[in-house]
């Protein structure tokens, strides 16, 4: 890789703690006898088969956070080397920092990984060199390769959206005509749908980078491949590919395809990386314990919400930790697109919108107002047949949509690209955003990182992030239905520019209510975000012998083991009483330290 | 004798129950006994046990179901058999056999006792291959029937289970578990069977078998009670079907503490300490 493409080191920075008296962490209680539960309370039990559970922040050493950052300056791994056979424990952690950890405006099961040993890797870089890589290399000497299959974003806010955006009377016809193109051609109503599947390909790409290295205490690294396959250079080779993970004409039907290909080798001298057992234990409950953190304490919780939600933090987000995110993010960029770093700075747009901004709070209110007026918009021209029907539902929850693009944070930035800029690089503009989808992720990491790194007594954290894809689909009905600019255009006039996510950074010590884990972790409580936890056995499976077959199903029994739950990350009570079914127990140790490839030599 | 054909005889006569101060007529019956692989493979897949070649450790018990049977069909045993109650069970083994070891089972029935609600008896299974003796399955099992002399136990709260907490997972017990387990471990108990039969007994709707809770508690808990030898467990309360049941492991100094539980919480379903 030319000197261009390398990445900038990115370095820990500090957030000054506030003075003693503000300090406050989440209320941990169990709802006593006959009080209403709320999102406040802990959650009566888990159940669940996800590697994720019920988990607080790991308090990380300043080495932790080196080596964790360490991580976002790596270039490509340039080949692979023969190493100890894979043990299926490894492979489950690996996995349970990828795929399975799907934590960042990732609400929907829309990936699943089947993963090949190292004889049928070696036909995957012969399939993938035939289909036609222009990002990176492909490496032989795999010790097993991740074939990820992603499928077309859909959920409530989807559907509701077939309602959106139509002229009176004629919405009769119209309505009608969208949704059965929407079933039938996989249409989307507003183009930043679409994105939403290319965005989460990034930040799993991203993550899965990073799991390689932490589940192997940095000897093995990853080699993603993330531009899309729909333009192989030869289709058979990519039926090939198709047939080797599994994929079936009634899944290829319902939209699943093969969309992001990771090559896992133990690393050449030189590109492995120096991270010892214990760290990488920690680093890894550390990253399982990550999360959306939406509540800037004082700003934006709830009346109902307990003390600590509703006091301002005497804190900020320092002006070193976005310039580290903004640097991880154009690292990313330009790592995975494969664009000169430099570029991706250009490419990258970013607009800095907060209260601390000059003009920040003006720019803050305007964005805020616009997003209203699409709300009131949309209401206004509902399709009254529809909602009449839906007792109402297609407007409640389109009121009830404001909530998820209520911008708060002490730092808020709204990203994008310009679609033109990317095509003239000679890029596809999917692959850019996936790229971008990528970047946000990592610059997420390094401010949850500094967020959780010699966090004093008494305090949940330092600091949060939420990437939210809310405003800008909000926004995107606004330009597509309603003749609205981009949110990016008063920034970037010029550059036609279409806004993607935005950031919201908050400095604080107490984290969300463990009821927004819960709606993720709780089968019963499916609503306003999906279950999105994925067992193993729901979303992985492992290619042995020629057969497919779930990660950790046997008979009666699935997974129930948290990954790197040895460290103990687990959310209790204040008088130390657990959520039942939160700890989990460890997959049998014969199955866990068995090779699932051992058969194939 | 087929265990239908066994069942049907539990199902005849009248018994005329125990004196106070009476004992039961000694009763034993043994034969040799082994299963096939597949039977294991079987009880290891409703189970959730793991294959390590080996005997399952409650398998010998499982295995003498049909000794159990003969020796409750027996005219001298003096209780009836439907709607005896499975409340502890004693395990103490000597070692691990494989999997396809032919054991000599000897079942047998004594040590009656006066309890709160009726009476209590222990059903001993002692299992011994050819090297010599494998283990002792102890089962007790309350006969309902006129009180005891002695005042009822004052009903107490139940303590918290001492003990780190180590392990804890949410299981399931589908519908039909009872059904499949009877087909393995060939304990045809109606109450085990379908809602229906169960209602006849006084149970709202079928519960699963104990051995089947305790099983597969064991099989969540490997981690924790891989080279148990002796473990004894109580059955405090039915595990209707279907149903979720929370299965924890606590450490102790001197071993583990296990127990399925309901996962709203209350009294456990069951209660087991596993020595060291």
């Amino acid at each position: 890789m030319s000197a261009t493409h390398e990445s900038k080191l990115v370095t820990f920075v500090p957030i000054e703690p506030p003075p003693a008296e503000e300090r406050v962490r989440r209320p941990m209680r169990f709802a006593a006898d006959g009080e209403k539960r709320g999102r406040y309370h802990l959650p009566t039990a888990l159940d669940s088969a996800s590697p994720v559970g019920f988990r607080t922040r790991v308090n990380l050493r300043r080495d932790e956070a080196d080596a964790a950052l360490a991580m976002l300056a790596l270039p490509r791994p340039t080949r692979f080397v023969a190493g100890p056979a894979l043990r299926e424990g490894e492979l489950f952690d690996e996995s349970s920092l990828g795929v399975l950890v799907a934590r960042q405006s990732t609400n929907f099961r829309g990936q699943r990984a089947v993963v090949l040993g190292p004889r049928d890797s070696i036909t995957a870089a012969s399939l993938l060199r035939r289909i036609g890589r222009s990002e990176a290399p492909v490496l032989d000497g795999a010790s097993h390769t991740h074939v990820v299959l992603a499928r077309p974003y859909a959920t409530p806010f989807t559907k509701l959206l077939t309602f959106i955006g139509h002229k009176p009377l004629a919405n009769l016809a119209t309505v009608p005509w969208r949704a059965f193109r929407k079933a039938v051609y996989r249409d989307t109503d507003i183009p930043t749908i679409r994105y939403l599947t290319e965005l989460h390909l990034g930040v799993l790409a991203d993550a899965m980078e990073r799991a390689a290295l932490i589940a192997s205490e940095g000897r093995r690294r990853a080699q993603v491949f993330l531009e899309p396959f729909d333009r192989p250079k030869d289709a058979v080779a990519l039926a090939e590919l198709e047939a080797l993970a599994g994929l079936t004409a009634a899944e290829r039907r319902a939209g699943w395809r093969v969309e992001l290909v990771a090559q896992v080798g133990y690393a050449c001298e030189g590109e492995a990386m120096a991270l010892d057992g214990d760290a990488a234990r920690r680093l890894g409950a550390a990253c399982m314990a990550l999360r959306s953190e939406r509540i800037q304490p004082g700003v934006n919780a709830e009346e109902s919400a307990p003390e600590p939600y509703q006091k301002r933090q005497a804190m900020n987000v320092p002006d070193e930790l976005t310039t580290m995110a903004g640097r991880a993010a154009y690292n990313a960029f330009a790592h995975f697109l494969g664009v000169p770093r430099e570029r991706a700075k250009e490419l990258l747009l970013l607009e800095r919108v907060d209260v601390l901004t000059p003009g920040g709070k003006d720019r803050l209110r305007t964005v805020r107002k616009e997003l209203e007026t699409v709300t009131d918009r949309i209401l206004a021209n509902l399709p009254t047949w529809a909602d009449l029907a839906t007792g109402r539902a297609l407007s409640r929850n389109t009121a009830r949509g404001k909530k998820a693009f209520a911008l708060a944070g002490q730092r808020i930035y709204i990203g994008g690209l310009s679609r033109a800029e990317i095509e003239r690089e000679g890029k596809d503009f999917h692959f850019a955003v996936r790229a971008f989808g990528a970047a946000a992720a990592r610059s997420a990491f390094v401010v949850e990182v500094a967020g959780c790194t010699e966090v004093p007594d008494g305090c949940d954290m330092l600091a949060g992030i939420c990437l939210m894809a809310g405003p800008v689909n909000q926004n995107d009905i606004g330009k597509s239905f309603f003749g609205m600019r981009d949110m990016l255009a008063p920034a970037y006039p010029d550059r036609d520019p279409t806004a993607l996510l935005v950031w919201t950074l908050k400095a604080k010590t107490v984290a969300d209510p463990i009821g927004n884990e819960e709606q993720l972790l709780n089968r019963e409580r499916r609503g306003a975000l999906v279950d999105l936890r994925n067992a193993p056995h729901e979303a992985v499976s492992l290619r042995v012998g020629g057969a497919i077959a779930p990660m950790r199903r046997a008979a009666v029994r699935v997974n129930q083991e948290r990954a790197f739950g040895d460290v103990g990350n687990f959310a209790v009570s204040e008088e130390g009483g657990e959520i039942p079914g939160n700890r989990g127990v460890r997959w049998p140790v014969e199955l866990r330290e068995a090779q699932p490839w051992k058969a194939e030599g | 004798m087929s265990n239908l054909t066994q069942h049907l005889k539990l199902l005849v006569g009248s018994r005329p129950g125990l004196r106070a101060g009476e004992a039961i007529a000694p009763i034993r019956v043994a034969r040799e006994l082994a299963w096939r692989r597949d039977h294991v493979a079987a009880y290891r897949a409703i189970t959730g046990l793991v294959d390590d070649g080996l005997l399952p450790l409650l398998a010998p018990q499982v295995m003498a179901v049909g000794l159990h049977l003969e020796v409750l069909a027996d005219p001298r045993f003096p209780f009836k058999a439907l709607g005896l109650v499975h409340v502890e069970n004693v395990v103490s083994v000597e070692r691990a056999v494989p999997e396809s070891a032919t054991l000599r089972l000897a079942a047998s029935v004594g040590n009656a006792r006066s309890a709160p609600r009726g009476t209590l008896f222990d059903l001993v299974t002692e299992a011994s291959d050819a090297e010599g003796p494998v283990g002792v399955f102890t089962t007790t099992v309350l006969a309902r029937g006129p009180a005891s002399d002695s005042p009822p136990a004052e009903k107490k709260p139940d303590a918290p289970l001492q003990g780190a907490l180590v392990a804890s997972l949410v299981a399931s017990a589908p519908e039909d578990i009872g059904r499949r387990y009877a087909a393995i471990a060939g304990d045809l108990n109606p109450i085990h069977q379908r809602a229906l039969m169960a209602r006849m007994f006084g149970f709202p709707r079928a519960i699963a078998h104990g051995m089947w809770t305790l099983a597969r508690t064991l099989a969540e808990t490997r981690e924790h009670t891989r080279d148990v030898k002796r473990l004894h467990a109580r059955f405090r309360k039915p595990l209707f079907l279907p149903g979720r049941f929370v299965i924890e492991a606590r450490r102790r100094d001197d071993g583990v503490t296990l127990s399925a539980a309901p996962v709203k919480g209350g009294t456990p379903h069951l209660v087991v300490d596993v020595g060291a």
